[in-house]
């Protein structure tokens, strides 16, 4: 699996980093045309602020393509990788279906976190003028962690439930899609087009359960349940249920794509 | 002691949607250590055969067993597989190729794999997509022979290339295969590969036809088994077949 995983992080980081490159350098380019005018003349000339506006321009157009690239790259690995040509290869490995699966899953969700850290460290350098460093040391850290512990001594759990929950959400998110491009696969001719169809009709059909459930039983949704916790222990529930209905969906997505892998597998 | 026979299918059948049978009630055992010609016209189900011992297809009914096993992780360590078409991703390096095989099959001869691609000269770090058809198609010849398999799965390997490229492609095979073990290769182009094959099976719309010897078909038949091969299946020819079951 590991090995699995380091080939699967190859291919996948093959068409990012250079993505990745172009973030941070245009961040720090932004960084450096918007503080020089500023600091050093404060009446920026026309032109130096033309090249700052297209700079910013630019890294917004870049942080989507980041964004976009890595949903691209995603669905890419695992439709080419395993149900295209290299599928060949893959399916005849010594390997059951689900490790194959398991290592594009895995990397996919090691991509999705690099690229939030790539765009928040963006971001970072977009503002890191010596003043916010001054601010942020002049910070009494020790006396907000005290008082954060005082008034809600399980406030670490609720980073860690948060992190569980974006994990989860971001399984069951490119899980819906592998499931859909492994039902395209099963028909004959317009594989992708299948895809597409099969992801529409399951996004509105997990939306129409999800209304109809809430209909019949209104303490079911998340608003209600978000609305009745009055307690701290009762918003940490709230974390759980979002994580366990987000798992509940990664295992379905998971089974099912495992499921047309193994018996259903027809490579062209 | 009985050895168990290296390919035991029985009543093999594969049906793709509700009209196309591909196989059709299957049996055939093959044994250790022979060249075995997998021959018939285009859509007599040999690719299918192929695929679903490697386990890339699942049957629709009836048994297939390799090494006394069913399709899954253990049969695919003992096979190696060369399909008929270019599979390897084209965004790495033959060096690249040569790690994920000796990561994945613990039968690959790394060493066998270099000298192999040295006496071609096919450089290890030049990428795969920048290579020519020919170039890809030794690349994958090599790796695929430098495993010492059990059961070597070969589709149209001859298919589409110049006499002198077949010779070598039959050369490679002959020479590099573990002798223990037993090549399974499929082809139309009977008159080219007849001179190594041990045995031959023959396959019409999904049914065994006939699997025999070549010593055998040549001595009752009277004829080659190219020949052979052209007097049974004269009206398919002529009739003209298409499809790739």
């Amino acid at each position: 699996m590991v090995k699995l995983l380091r080939y699967e992080l190859k291919a996948l980081l093959r068409g990012l980093l250079p993505i990745y490159g172009a973030v941070l350098a245009v961040a720090l380019c932004n960084r450096l045309l918007w503080f020089f005018p500023m600091s050093l003349h404060r009446s920026s000339s026309d032109l130096t602020g033309i090249a700052a506006i297209i700079a910013l321009s630019v890294y917004v157009l870049l942080c989507i393509g980041v964004a976009v690239l890595t949903l691209i790259v995603i669905v890419q690995r695992f439709y080419q990788g395993l149900l295209g040509k290299e599928g060949y290869l893959m399916f005849t490995l010594p390997l059951k279906s689900w490790q194959l699966m398991g290592s594009k899953l895995l990397g996919a969700f090691l991509v999705t976190m690099l690229s939030t850290i790539v765009g928040l460290c963006s971001i970072l350098i977009l503002v890191s003028y010596p003043e916010i460093y001054q601010d942020l040391l002049a910070i009494h850290w020790a006396e907000i962690f005290h008082d954060a512990f005082v008034k809600m001594p399980s406030w670490p759990l609720f980073l860690v439930e948060f992190f569980l929950y974006c994990c989860i959400l971001t399984f069951a998110s490119t899980l819906l899609l592998y499931v859909s491009m492994a039902l395209g696969h099963l028909s004959h001719n317009h594989r992708i087009l299948w895809a597409v169809i099969w992801y529409v009709v399951l996004s509105t059909v997990i939306s129409a359960i999800e209304s109809i459930v809430t209909a019949l039983v209104p303490s079911l949704s998340f608003l209600s349940v978000l609305e009745q916790a009055t307690t701290t222990l009762d918003l940490h529930l709230v974390f759980w249920y979002g994580i366990g209905y987000y798992l509940l969906q990664s295992v379905v997505f998971f089974l099912g794509t495992n499921f047309i892998l193994t018996k259903r597998l027809n490579l062209q | 002691m009985t050895q168990t026979p290296l390919v035991q299918l029985q009543q093999l059948t594969k049906q793709y949607g509700k009209e196309t049978l591909a196989l059709d009630h299957l049996d055939l055992t093959l044994s250790r250590g022979r060249i075995v010609g997998l021959l018939g016209p285009n859509g007599s189900g040999k690719t299918t055969l192929i695929k679903l011992l490697c386990g890339l297809l699942q049957p629709s009914s009836g048994t297939i067993r390799i090494d006394g096993q069913a399709p899954g992780v253990y049969t695919k360590s003992i096979i190696s597989y060369l399909p008929d078409q270019i599979y390897f991703p084209l965004w790495m390096k033959t060096a690249d190729l040569i790690d994920f095989f000796a990561d994945f099959y613990s039968d690959f001869n790394r060493q066998k794999a270099l000298s192999m691609l040295d006496a071609l000269s096919i450089p290890l770090r030049q990428r795969l997509k920048n290579m020519s058809k020919g170039t890809l198609e030794k690349v994958q010849l090599v790796l695929v022979m430098s495993r010492r398999a059990q059961l070597y799965l070969m589709d149209e390997p001859i298919a589409g290339v110049d006499p002198a490229a077949r010779d070598f492609i039959l050369n490679t095979i002959l020479t590099n295969y573990n002798e223990e073990g037993t090549v399974l290769l499929s082809t139309h182009l009977i008159g080219d590969i007849e001179r190594v094959l041990d045995e031959v099976v023959f396959l019409q719309h999904g049914r065994l036809l006939r699997h025999d010897t070549v010593d055998q078909i040549r001595e009752v038949e009277g004829m080659s088994v190219d020949r052979y091969f052209r007097e049974q299946f004269r009206t398919e020819t002529l009739a003209g077949g298409n499809g790739t079951w």
